[in-house]
């Protein structure tokens, strides 16, 4: 079974937000919730670089050992998806992911942001693959349709890649046997570094 | 200072129809002035700042400053896709019922020459001078 991955080649990213924009289209993303952002580095200056993050889908992932209703849970894939109807808000998530990815709808105290929304790898979520409420909830789900996350598949310059993770993993190796090692993986160590 | 002005990767041309796009507004929201931190520090502006950008023509336009080290001493940079603001005022009242954009801003034109090239009638849109002042 395959471990399906993100990474972004911080050498190849151009920041063009084209990522962003495809994800927000293709799962209809209101206004304020950003599953995916690019941060930019010396922005203007020698040495810029570009990353696109959204949730890595941890191995071992923060967001689900802090969730106090446990609405987290890791598929056969490695994707970390949650339901939203044993969400309660309570933002847990959000301090614990070391890449910002848990969003809210509202912005508020504990119990007040509404039900967090995050990446789901185009995997959509609990709820019945491909259904009208598995869309309106987590989006469309591309894995479902045999498809790779819109995002990735959008890259132009090919800095974002998503798909099993040996195979991410023997791109990028390519990649840096052709022009040496460069910014590297960012936050590879952090999402997959504790195990598979 | 030298008065310069471009494109971003989220609009198009004038822009109305990509500021009409939840999607491509939600990613630049101000109409902005970039400039370089040696000639922001002399006017005592910090990044985010809304400034006055002054023509030799007597027009002004009030938008955001980004001070960055993309531009040159001396020089400073305006996007050209915005429009719905005249000269510190917003017109979005004006706009028909459901037509008006996300995101409005000054218009870039509002700040630029009169001049043109007298062969292809294309006017001038990267060369002119500006002074900028703190709001």
């Amino acid at each position: 079974m395959a471990r399906m991955k993100f990474l972004c080649d911080a050498e190849r990213c151009i920041e063009c937000n084209a990522c962003v924009t495809a994800c927000k289209n293709e799962h209809e993303v209101p206004w304020g919730v950003n599953r995916r952002r690019v941060v930019t580095i010396q922005d203007g200056k020698p040495g810029e670089r570009s990353i696109s993050v959204a949730c890595m889908h941890c191995s071992d992932a923060p967001c689900t050992a802090v969730c106090p209703v446990d609405c987290f849970y890791q598929t056969e894939q490695g994707v970390v998806l949650h339901s939203k109807d044993l969400c309660i808000g309570c933002g847990y998530c959000f301090y614990a992911c070391p890449f910002g990815a848990p969003q809210y709808p509202q912005a508020g105290n504990y119990g007040s942001r509404g039900k967090m929304d995050k990446c789901t790898f185009c995997a959509g979520g609990p709820e019945e693959d491909m259904s009208s409420l598995e869309f309106q909830k987590y989006g469309r789900n591309r894995l479902a349709e045999g498809k790779l996350p819109i995002c990735a598949e959008m890259c132009s310059t090919k800095a974002l890649l998503a798909g099993d993770g040996d195979q991410v993993a023997n791109i990028f190796r390519e990649r840096i046997v052709a022009r040496g090692f460069g910014s590297g993986a960012w936050g590879w160590g952090t999402a997959y570094s504790i195990k598979g | 200072m030298i008065l310069t002005s471009g494109r971003l990767v989220e609009y198009e041309g004038g822009g109305d129809e990509t500021r009409s796009n939840p999607w491509l507004a939600e990613l630049q929201q101000d109409m902005f002035v970039e400039m370089n931190p040696f000639d922001a520090n002399g006017k005592n502006i910090r990044n985010g700042d809304m400034v006055w950008v002054k023509t030799p023509e007597g027009a002004q336009i009030k938008v955001m400053a980004q001070v960055t080290e993309r531009v040159a001493k001396g020089v400073a940079f305006l996007p050209f896709h915005f429009g719905g603001h005249l000269e510190g005022k917003d017109l979005r009242s004006k706009y028909p019922e459901g037509a008006d954009p996300y995101v409005l801003g000054e218009s870039a034109n509002t700040a630029f020459t009169y001049g043109y090239d007298s062969v292809t009638l294309m006017q001038e849109s990267k060369c002119s001078l500006c002074t900028i002042e703190r709001v």
